[in-house]
């Protein structure tokens, strides 16, 4: 119980981040997407089951938000990354920061090309999206996480109990 | 009820989370392929149980935010609205004779109603807001939402307190608008979710400037609503084509409350449609 709470609190940060600070330090309309940071961070380090809940949770909240036709897009789309990023959790693999980071923007390309998919978007489309979205925004988000894969990350415990 | 829980765990975590990632893919699965009406039930629930505290908490956050600022701008502007009422009010009396003039003028019969927003989505892309506004407040889908500034967008869905408005930069939105000055019609749509596009036939005299207002045509949004200006002439794919982008009256992330109005979607274009 106490477990959910941390996650719980987690994400709710996560999502005042993505909903308030995001715009603020947004550079010519691209911002980071804390929401994905928070999947991949919550997957790497306590692994594919968490991975998994929590990315079907988030992305479920932003279909909520979006689209009623392509509600559950978004929360499989995150669920998949949360299942893919939690198979390399540092319980199994020792990874360095360049890995951890890599990784991160695995997620981000994978999330957004899923979504692509799911959702039946034109092969025009994704590419402009990925031009003019995907990739400064995947950039951005690649430089924040890795100060906070440097910074924040070891403060985490390793297990929440 | 020990063994149960512990049952459960290393059921789930069997095959490093595999049976959780199937069951809750095709939990997502079956939500997406669902029909429409079970996504509405689906949407509801979650926006009026386990969603509500998200959104109290958002909203205390980013109210704190904004209250030292607009604290200042309420001062400076209730100084210069005192100076700006003795105008108006001779501005008032001709503005009926201005309208009339206009040949635009506002037909906006129904009353509108307040609203807060509440929520913003919190993907990247920002395509919609939730208000504090539903069903209980009479509102119903594809109601247009704006505040004095410009249009927002549409009402797209609606619970009992709480309605969804679909914004002008969701790339599944798309309006019909007008030039004011030439009178050329055009489609305003977005494809990334930032920068608006209006698509004239290459003819048309179009200037960087010149304003956009709805043109009434689709039959959701009255004639005359203000949209936004003209920023700039781009290259279109096609050559009988004029590309150019559009500055919005109204900034989508800079809403705070909107005005709703109490519109329903035309009878003949509902008929059309049906």
């Amino acid at each position: 119980m106490i477990k959910a709470f941390w996650f719980l609190l987690f994400y709710v940060v996560a999502f005042v981040a993505q909903t308030v600070l995001a715009p603020m330090i947004e550079v010519f309309g691209i911002s980071p997407d804390f929401i994905l940071f928070f999947i991949v961070f919550v997957a790497l380090r306590y692994g594919a089951l968490v991975g998994v809940f929590w990315g079907f949770f988030a992305g479920f909240t932003e279909d909520i938000y979006s689209d009623i036709h392509w509600l559950g897009a978004a929360a499989l789309t995150k669920t998949v990354v949360g299942f893919i990023v939690g198979q390399f959790e540092e319980k199994f693999m020792n990874l360095g920061l360049v890995t951890k980071v890599a990784l991160l923007g695995v997620a981000f390309f994978l999330n957004d090309a899923v979504y692509g998919i799911t959702t039946g978007m034109s092969r025009e489309l994704v590419t402009k999206i990925f031009l003019t979205k995907s990739l400064p925004e995947g950039l951005y988000t690649l430089v924040l996480g890795a100060f906070a894969f440097h910074f924040l990350y070891p403060r985490l415990p390793r297990h929440v109990s | 009820m020990g063994s149960f829980f512990r049952l459960l765990s290393s059921l789930f975590s069997f095959g490093r989370g595999l049976f959780a990632f199937l069951l809750f893919f095709g939990l997502s699965y079956g939500i997406l392929h669902s029909s429409l009406k079970e996504k509405m039930w689906v949407a509801e629930v979650a926006v009026s149980t386990f969603l509500y505290p998200a959104q109290l908490v958002v909203n205390q956050v980013t109210t704190w935010n904004r209250l030292e600022t607009e604290n200042k701008v309420l001062k400076s502007a209730n100084a210069r609205l005192r100076i700006d009422n003795d105008l108006l009010r001779q501005q008032f009396l001709r503005s009926d004779r201005m309208h009339e003039m206009d040949g635009i003028g506002l037909e906006f019969g129904d009353s509108a109603i307040l609203a807060e927003v509440v929520a913003k989505n919190p993907g990247r892309m920002l395509v919609s807001l939730l208000i504090s506004a539903g069903e209980s407040q009479s509102l119903s889908r594809s109601m247009p939402v704006y505040t004095a500034n410009g249009l927002v967008g549409k009402v797209s869905k609606v619970f009992k307190n709480h309605s969804v408005v679909q914004l002008l930069t969701d790339p599944q939105n798309k309006v019909s608008v007008l030039e004011n000055r030439t009178r050329v019609s055009g489609i305003l749509e977005s494809s990334d979710s930032r920068v608006l596009y209006v698509d004239f036939p290459a003819h048309a005299s179009i200037k960087v400037g010149d304003t956009l207002v709805t043109s009434g045509l689709g039959g959701v949004f009255p004639k005359g609503m203000r949209v936004g200006v003209i920023g700039r002439l781009l290259p279109s794919d096609i050559d009988v084509m004029k590309k150019v982008e559009v500055r919005p009256f109204q900034i989508p992330s800079e809403v705070e409350e909107v005005f709703v109005l109490k519109k329903e979607i035309d009878s003949v274009v509902r008929e059309f449609s049906e």
